[in-house]
Parts: structure tokens; C-alpha cells; sequence
């Protein structure tokens, strides 16, 4: 009688990421979502809005401040999510991590196109630290309490360096200019402190 | 930008750099295998950070997407993603500098006619004539070309001039940002010099402190300059300029 040992039940999806085992029931993935969102599927596009809309928005209302601009440019990326998504390359990337790209990009490219002319540096009083006044999520907390642990871990020059240039959407030479540190340390501080953050949340690439 | 630009890396998936850093450094990693699979990491760091700022969106906001994109075409497949970079930055050229709102015409025989992108709302800039997008996609153009060089230039009274020229194009693109004010009734010309001859490439509008320009006739330029002239332009420069860069 043959073994049944290669009936192997698959829990862990194709992909190698570090994430956690989802349960055998889970909802899909993004990754399937966007591949039928692709396919002109709206009824996939709504799903994956409920996945991502939160951390989009959110992010958006961090750099724009303005309730109505966030709203805004969270609605021009949910709708560039939708009319590019053939464009995602599962092989770069997770879904996610593309459509929080898009947002990212979003939010800075207006919050400087906002405030072009106007002094930017002066706008920073104190450098928050991202989550001061964000009303708390049910959901995703688990999420939200690891990368705010894995922040946390960071040195003092990485955190802010991070911080403004990615929750404040500033440039390099702008966070130079605000920290008072040379050009070449500030880029150094950026990459060294991603890498450090990436290692301590388990994140990989396929 | 001689530095080695591997040390970008971080700051770009932050998005912590210029529109022309950006060309840059994504032309470089379109050929650097090493730098795809740290920078696909980077990124994907970076995507977390969006955990943090979680924040429950409106509840219209769910039925105004659904609305738009039922009304929104998408893209077919294909295109690899150096094109997309490129289609994409063409169709929305916008640095923090100004948005995208060009149409520029350089009028022939010595005349000044061409005035520069005024900062607008990119929504008004997708509506804007073709000759908006050309010109977008010649900028862009000249951003990516394999053997464009950048100057750039603080400008002692304030602001910054960033140049980025292609022998290969002919072509160029200023960027200028922050210029300091002028009297109500001058403007910023902007010139290309042959030694000491010069040729004009552009007038911007009145109060316009900040724009960007293509420009053409590159081969044989020695100098790429400002200065201040009365409204409407001068043939030529009549007092020195503001800034020169060295081209």
C-alpha cells in the first residue's frame, strides 16, 4: 500500500515569506485578490479594499494631515490599485507591499506638491513619532504592536531619520537639514535602519 | 551624481528623493540585478511601516471608489516595469518643484516664446493639451537617457537650479525651485550660452519662482544661465545673470 506520506496537506502558501500560518478557512490572499482584481473582477477589488483601505488612508491622513486631502489621494491610489493591477509582478514583490508602494508615493508626491514654495523644514516642531494621535484599529494590532516594536529598536538617528522622511514625507537632504547631520550619514542611517527593521519583522522576498 | 549611488537605496524606498534622483537611481537598478533583490526587500520593509498609521477610512470612501472604479478602464497586461516607470512618470511628471502643466513652445529664429509650467494641480495637468504630454515624455526622456549628467546649483540669494543635460538628445530639462522674488515688473529668463553668445530657452510668467523647462540646442553649450530681465524678455542678457551653471 502506497504511503500516504506525499499527501502532504498544504497550510503554508507558495510562497516563502515569513507570515503567519494562516488558518485553513483564511479569507484569500492579496495576492489572489489582485490577480482577479486584474481580470476586471470588482467583486475582488471590494475584498481587497476591506484588506488595505485602513493602512492606506491611514497613511495618507499621517502625511496630508487634512482629512479631506487624505480622503482624497486614498481614493486616486485605490483607483490607481485598480486600473494598474495587470501590472503587479508577483515575483517582485507581495501585493501588499505594491499597493502600499503606490500609496506611499501618493501621499509624498502631494503633501510637496502642496507645500512647494512654502518653507517644509519649518513644519516640524517636534519629530513625532508616527502614532500619536491614530485611533486604534481592532483589527491588524498585532501588525501595528510589531512594527512599532521593531521601531522602537532602532537607534535614536535611524528611528527619526525614518520617521520623517517616511511619515513626513521629506526628502534626504531635508532630513539632513532638520537633523543636523551630514548627507552620507543620513543615507546611511535610512538603509542600515530599514535592514535592521526588515530583519526584525521577518521580512523576505521571493 | 559620482557618489556611489548604491547608499540611495534606502532613501529611495522611502521615497525620501528628488523626482531626479528617482530617474537615477531607477535607471541604475534597471541594470544592477543586486540592487532589484535588496531594493524588493527595502520596499517591502518599508510597506510595513504602513501598519502603524492604520486608521479606519471613511465610510463613503468605499462607495466613492467603488463608483469611480466602475467608471475607471484598467490597464491590459505586458509592458515590463522599466517601460511602466517611464509611461508612468511621462503621463504624471510632476517633481515637488511644480507640477506638470507643459506646454512648452520654444518659437523659432531667436524670439522668446516659451513660458514655463506654472504650479498646478496635477488634476489640471492631466488635462492639459497633448502637447503637455509630448513635452512631459521629452523631460522624461532626457531624465532617463543613458548619458544624461546633472548640475546643480544653489543660488546665493536662495532657491536652486538643477540642470540635467543629454548629448545623445541634444536635449536638456531645468529645474528651479525656490527662486527669490523679483520686482513686479521682471521676470526669470533662462539661457543656454555658446561661449559668449547666448541663446534664450524660456520666460517664465510673472511671480512664477519655481518651473521646469526643456530645451533644445544643447550640443556646444558651455553654460546654462538665469537672469532677471523686464517682463516679456530681453533678446539677449542685459545684466549679469543670477546664476550660471557650467554645463
Amino acid at each position: 500500500m502506497t504511503s500516504s506520506r506525499g499527501d502532504a496537506r498544504r497550510e503554508h502558501s507558495e510562497s516563502p515569506r515569513l507570515e503567519a500560518v494562516p488558518p485553513v478557512n483564511s479569507p484569500p490572499a492579496a495576492e489572489e485578490l489582485l490577480g482577479r482584481v486584474a481580470r476586471g473582477d470588482e467583486r475582488a477589488f471590494e475584498a481587497l479594499y476591506d484588506v488595505v483601505a485602513a493602512r492606506v488612508y491611514g497613511l495618507a491622513r499621517r502625511i496630508l494631515r487634512d482629512p479631506a486631502q487624505a480622503e482624497e489621494v486614498a481614493q486616486e491610489v485605490l483607483v490607481e490599485v485598480w486600473r494598474t493591477a495587470s501590472r503587479f509582478d508577483a515575483s517582485k514583490g507581495s501585493a501588499t507591499s505594491w499597493i502600499f508602494t503606490i500609496a506611499h508615493r501618493r501621499a509624498v508626491d502631494r503633501v510637496r506638491s502642496e507645500q512647494a514654495g512654502a518653507d517644509r523644514l519649518q513644519r516640524v516642531a517636534t519629530i513625532e513619532t508616527p502614532y500619536d494621535d491614530v485611533v486604534e484599529e481592532a483589527t491588524a494590532r498585532l501588525e501595528k504592536t510589531q512594527v512599532r516594536r521593531c521601531l522602537a529598536g532602532l537607534t535614536e538617528l535611524q528611528r527619526e531619520a525614518i520617521t520623517l522622511a517616511y511619515y513626513g514625507g521629506y526628502t534626504y537632504r531635508e532630513v539632513a537639514d532638520l537633523l543636523k547631520t551630514g548627507l552620507p550619514a543620513i543615507k546611511t542611517r535610512m538603509r542600515d535602519g530599514l535592514i535592521r527593521l526588515r530583519d526584525c519583522l521577518g521580512v523576505t522576498v521571493g | 551624481m559620482s557618489v556611489d549611488i548604491h547608499t540611495l537605496a534606502g532613501a529611495y524606498a522611502l521615497d525620501a528623493v528628488t523626482d531626479i534622483e528617482r530617474a537615477e537611481f531607477a535607471r541604475h537598478v534597471a541594470g544592477c540585478e543586486s540592487c532589484a533583490q535588496e531594493l524588493a526587500e527595502l520596499r517591502a520593509t518599508v510597506g510595513r511601516l504602513s501598519d502603524a498609521t492604520s486608521r479606519t477610512a471613511p465610510p463613503n470612501l468605499k462607495a466613492s471608489v467603488m463608483a469611480a472604479v466602475a467608471q475607471t478602464r484598467q490597464l491590459p497586461p505586458g509592458r515590463d516595469p522599466e517601460a511602466r516607470e517611464a509611461t508612468k512618470r511621462s503621463r504624471g511628471w510632476r517633481g515637488w518643484v511644480a507640477a506638470a502643466a507643459a506646454a512648452v513652445v520654444l518659437a523659432a529664429g531667436g524670439g522668446v516664446a516659451g513660458y514655463a509650467i506654472s504650479n498646478s494641480r496635477v488634476r489640471d495637468a492631466q488635462r492639459a493639451a497633448s502637447a503637455a504630454e509630448a513635452s512631459n515624455a521629452k523631460i522624461n526622456a532626457v531624465l532617463t537617457a543613458s548619458d544624461a549628467r546633472v548640475h546643480t546649483d544653489r543660488l546665493p540669494a536662495g532657491g536652486q537650479v538643477t540642470v540635467v543635460v543629454s548629448a545623445k538628445l541634444n536635449e536638456g530639462v531645468a529645474v528651479l525651485a525656490d527662486l527669490p522674488p523679483l520686482a513686479n515688473d521682471r521676470v526669470y529668463q533662462l539661457w543656454l550660452l555658446y561661449g559668449q553668445q547666448a541663446k534664450s530657452v524660456g520666460v517664465m510668467n510673472p511671480h512664477v519662482l519655481a518651473g521646469t523647462q526643456l530645451f533644445g540646442g544643447v550640443d556646444g553649450a558651455t553654460t546654462f544661465a538665469i537672469s532677471a530681465e523686464k517682463a516679456g524678455g530681453a533678446p539677449a542678457p542685459t545684466l549679469s545673470p543670477v546664476t550660471s551653471v557650467n554645463l
